[in-house]
């Protein structure tokens, strides 16, 4: 059933591959990082906040793996960067989701519920 | 909150120089944020800032991440940038070129004229000097020729044996040698270009055959062997339908059968002339008595060790022992290693390149004055310009847009001139000289289209990148101020054009001194004195074949029988016989020992070139008769043996004495009987090589006292059109004998046209390219001086309203140009006398430092220069005071 072309959920090409050191299997990251943006442009350390504040403190973010992940997306294409001035009036760099990125979360969103779906039933059964 | 996306390319630009600066400020900016965090939750500023890296993670392994996915996106970004600005200078490049079509036109057809240029000659050098040759790794491929004290030559067939077994450079070595012979039955008799070659020649030039095999069986080969031959496809596809029962089946040569082998692909023919190959063999019980039998060409493979310059050592070594052993017939041989593709096409470089050259020139002065034509326009664009830099854009990118449009112009005049060149390259091919090798392997094709687009790119850059600094120069705002009007006093731009102008007149000055010197000594070359008429005759070659015309008397017997005919033709004059036509490279030399002098050793014993020729041979030529008398027709069989002598041989050999009635025999023998006879007479010298090659000592045989089966050639002197006069030959012949046939058919005139091809056809692709410059040229200086007379209308119209005569404008405006066309003649001179000297090798009776040549050249471009700036300065005589004045 659940196959191994879901997971990671989307070829990731012409990009640098992350070496390791994340708590979070990164093709999730990436679906969570893109999630995030969907309610508004934010900087990193918000995202990280965001995440953290959504999962109920059960996903601890690896900032590192965050910020690989952020820059990735950013040479794909998935999101934009802004520098633009935070709460607290210091200057910050801001993402934002692209029409591709908007489009990757669409596809990654059902992959991974669909890998999820696969993965409890499995569960389940045996 | 996030600053709006227009802004945002004003950033981008900064972000790019310090990707570092920015992750490093995105972490800081991460790192007191979760530390202002923390000491809100209660922490201490210490342990919070510890925290927030330890919650941070590998940061260092992050930074380096982040940096580079960051480059890349920049790098990524900037290409993108890139690529959009050029597609949009190409498009505004279109547009503006369009907007001004005349311009537009001229310009690309100047380019044109220089791009296809260049494009056809190379093409040509590439076919001939660049192509490797047609057979397999031909690199490895040299010619062996013997010297003998002198150029190289061929070689006797006993030393290449020695060669061969001794040498250890070459995989294998192969002889052939040429003869021609007539292909008869299967239609009409016809007379075809033959070699005998080694049995494993073509597998030495690595060539397979397309039907049969390509090389002999020890059996072919073998003294008296089986008789078989390789076919030419083209001969296979011409006359046989491409049949591919020929192979196996028996052909007719000479009178001879032979079984057909194979068919040698047309493309990897060797010699390229040849129509078959038969196989070389030879008495070995003659072998050792054969070193004075000097008739062979070499073909060899280097082995793996050799290089062409350990061969050489090697054969040099091996020549010297042979000269040691064989004194008498030997006693200079030396041997010369050449690669092949030099062989074949050695004596072509010096033109070629210097065709090259000249045609190069051609396209540095189409560039200079699309270059010239360009800053007319731009000019006019200054406003438009100025306007741009004001708005922002920086003066590299207008640079850039520039040489874009340049480039434009470039490509459209590169697209037409690949159509002119290959077009160009079609003429060049058809209009070569047959003499001239390989050109059967010259095309246009994927290669030749690349070396357009480099030239292409390299003319846009050359012509675009002068005017765009020149227009950019020019401070703005005064520009802008003047509210593009106010060009008049452009000093830096009138310069540049000056500068240009003064390189065109250079550079023609250059290819004109090259070209006349080509002409001056082409015209030495037709003033010498071949040594014969030309006018009203006409020759072909006859071969009889020695199988059915065994004896030599039976060969005199059919030749008398042959000459009586012609004579007999309606129209026909006189008519004469001889071995080999003058001019056609064709000799039969022998060494000669004179009666009465010391005898020396054969290698020490002076050479003659040898012609056998029938009595009416020399009042046929119209060779003239200096003392003596000529060949009657009692100087046969029966009579005493007789000889004539040229004028020069009179002179060389026989200084202080009476040559008349010396006796003379030649290392020439038949049945051990050597050729010999008294000289009876003494003939004008007769150019047997080539018309710039002073002839050897030539000797004069009676025919019918030394009858030759092959190579004859007959002489028909006609008062009737040529054509016909040959048909009735053609049919006199076969009637005597239906399996002869004639070839070579030529007038005289063409025989001597066509030894001087070759020099002719560098002197006028030269004097084309020479012509093609002067015309640049003087368009530029035109150009020049009509630009200068509209920009001082006013100063003139002042000038004439105060009294000057129209004469003195004329004289003020043709002055200008005067001193331009100085100052590049000058320039011009000293690049001929630099330059020309590389094509002295070229050169007839002629120095590459000719005076003559070089005022007359100067005379030429200065008269041209003249006219071209008078045409403006009558203009600017008849300006209208009035009219110029209200102008500004």
């Amino acid at each position: 059933m659940a196959t191994i072309q879901v997971f990671p959920p989307r070829p990731v090409s012409n990009v640098i591959m992350p070496k390791s050191g994340s708590d979070l299997i990164y093709g999730t990251l990436n679906v969570l990082v893109l999630k995030a943006l969907t309610w508004q442009p934010m900087h990193g350390y918000a995202i990280s906040t965001w995440l953290r504040d959504r999962s109920g403190g059960t996903l601890q973010v690896d900032d590192a793996a965050l910020y690989k992940s952020l820059h990735r997306l950013e040479a794909q294409g998935a999101i934009d960067a802004e520098w633009g001035v935070s709460e607290n009036n210091r200057r910050a760099k801001y993402y934002k989701l692209t029409p591709i990125g908007r489009r990757q979360l669409r596809d990654e969103r059902t992959a991974w519920l669909e890998f999820a779906v696969a993965v409890t039933r499995v569960l389940r059964t045996a | 909150m996030p600053p709006r996306p227009d802004v945002r390319r004003v950033f981008r630009l900064g972000l790019f120089r310090r990707t570092g600066a920015a992750v490093e400020e995105e972490f800081t900016f991460h790192l007191d944020m979760r530390v202002s965090e923390l000491i809100a939750q209660g922490w201490q500023p210490e342990a919070a800032r510890a925290e927030a890296r330890r919650q941070f993670g590998d940061l260092e392994d992050a930074r380096k991440y982040c940096k580079r996915a960051d480059e890349q996106r920049e790098r990524q970004t900037m290409r993108s940038e890139l690529w959009e600005e050029t597609v949009h200078d190409v498009r505004f490049a279109v547009r503006s070129l369009r907007r001004s079509p005349a311009f537009t036109l001229v310009a690309a057809l100047t380019l044109a004229i220089g791009i296809g240029a260049n494009t056809a000659i190379f093409s040509v050098v590439r076919g001939i000097l660049l192509r490797p040759l047609p057979f397999a790794d031909p690199s490895r491929l040299v010619v062996v020729a013997s010297t003998y004290h002198g150029p190289p030559d061929t070689s006797s067939p006993a030393n290449v044996y020695d060669w061969r077994a001794q040498n250890h450079s070459f995989t294998s070595m192969a002889v052939l040698t040429g003869h021609s012979t007539v292909l008869t039955g299967s239609g009409d008799s016809e007379q075809l270009r033959g070699y005998d070659v080694s049995g494993d020649f073509f597998s030495i030039l690595g060539v397979t055959a397309l039907r049969g095999s390509s090389v002999f069986t020890p059996e072919d080969t073998a003294w008296k062997g089986t008789k078989s031959v390789l076919v030419n496809e083209t001969l296979w596809r011409t006359r046989f339908g491409g049949d591919p029962k020929l192979v196996g089946s028996m052909l007719t040569f000479d009178g001879e059968r032979y079984r057909v082998a194979g068919v040698i692909p047309a493309r990897s023919a060797w010699p390229t002339k040849a129509m078959l190959w038969f196989p070389f063999t030879w008495d070995p019980a003659q072998l050792a008595d054969s070193r004075d039998a000097v008739f062979l060409r070499t073909v060899a493979r280097l082995n793996a060790g050799a290089t062409v310059a350990s061969a050489q050592a090697d054969l040099s070594a091996i020549s010297a022992r042979l000269a040691q052993l064989y004194p008498n017939n030997d006693a200079y041989l030396d041997a010369v290693v050449v690669p092949m593709h030099e062989w074949i096409t050695g004596s072509l470089r010096l033109p070629l390149l210097v065709l090259l050259g000249g045609v190069a020139f051609v396209l540095l002065i189409a560039c200079a004055n699309v270059a010239n034509l360009l800053l007319v326009r731009g000019v006019a664009r200054e406003g438009e310009l100025a306007v741009r830099t004001a708005l922002g854009a920086g003066r590299a990118r207008l640079v850039r847009q520039l040489v874009t449009e340049s480039m434009v112009l470039s490509l459209f005049g590169g697209a037409i001139g690949f159509v002119f060149a290959i077009v160009g390259t079609r003429v060049l091919v058809a209009a070569a000289p047959t003499s001239i090798p390989r050109l059967d392997s010259i095309r246009v094709d994927g290669g030749i289209l690349a070396f357009t687009v480099a030239v292409t790119a390299i003319t846009g850059a050359l012509f675009g990148l002068m005017p765009a600094r020149q227009m950019l120069r020019r401070d703005i705002s005064k520009t802008l101020r003047e509210g593009g009007r106010g060009v008049g006093q452009r000093a830096g731009s009138y310069r540049a054009r000056r500068v240009l102008v003064v390189a065109e007149v250079a550079f023609s000055m250059v290819l004109l001194t090259g070209a006349g010197l080509l002409i001056r000594s082409f015209s030495r070359l037709m003033r010498v004195d071949p040594g014969f008429r030309t006018d009203h005759s006409i020759s072909f070659a006859l071969n009889l074949p020695e199988a059915k015309y065994k004896s030599p008397e039976m060969q005199a017997a059919f030749l008398r029988g042959t000459m009586e005919r012609m004579r007999a033709i309606p129209g026909v004059q006189s008519a004469g016989a001889a071995m080999g036509m003058p001019l056609t490279s064709y000799g039969r030399s022998s060494h000669f020992a004179i009666a009465g002098r010391a005898p020396m050793k054969q290698s020490d014993e002076p050479e003659a070139e040898i012609r056998i020729a029938t009595p009416d041979y020399f009042p046929t030529m119209g060779i003239r008769l200096i003392r003596g008398r000529g060949f009657t027709p009692q100087d046969d069989a029966s009579g005493v043996r007789v000889l004539l002598i040229s004028d020069a041989t009179a002179k060389k050999f026989f200084p202080n004495e009476d040559a008349l009635g010396k006796h003379v025999t030649f290392g020439w023998t038949r049945h051990s009987v050597p050729l010999q006879g008294d000289i009876v007479g003494i003939v004008a010298d007769v150019k047997q090589t080539s018309l710039d090659v002073a002839p050897p000592p030539q000797f004069w045989i009676a025919y019918d006292q030394w009858p030759v089966p092959d190579d004859m050639s007959i002489v028909l002197h006609t008062t009737r059109d040529e054509q016909s006069v040959v048909a009735d030959a053609r049919r006199a012949i076969r009637e005597l004998d239906p399996d002869l046939a004639i070839a070579h058919v030529a007038t005289l005139d063409n025989v001597l046209a066509e030894s001087v091809a070759q020099p002719r056809f560098y002197m006028m692709l030269l004097t084309a390219f020479a012509v093609v410059a002067i015309l640049l040229a003087s368009i530029g200086i035109y150009g020049v001086i009509a630009y200068l007379v509209g920009q001082r209308a006013r100063e003139i119209g002042i000038r004439i309203a105060l009294g000057a005569s129209p004469s003195s404008v004329v004289r003020m405006v043709v002055n200008e140009g005067v001193a331009m066309v100085a100052i590049g003649i000058g320039i011009g001179i000293v690049g001929a006398i630099a330059l020309t000297r590389l094509m002295h090798a070229l050169l007839f009776n002629t120095t590459s430092t000719d005076p003559m040549t070089y005022a007359l050249v100067t005379l030429v471009l200065a008269g041209v220069a003249l006219v071209a700036s008078s045409v403006p300065a009558l203009r600017a005589a008849n300006v209208d005071p009035a009219l110029a004045m209200r102008a500004e």
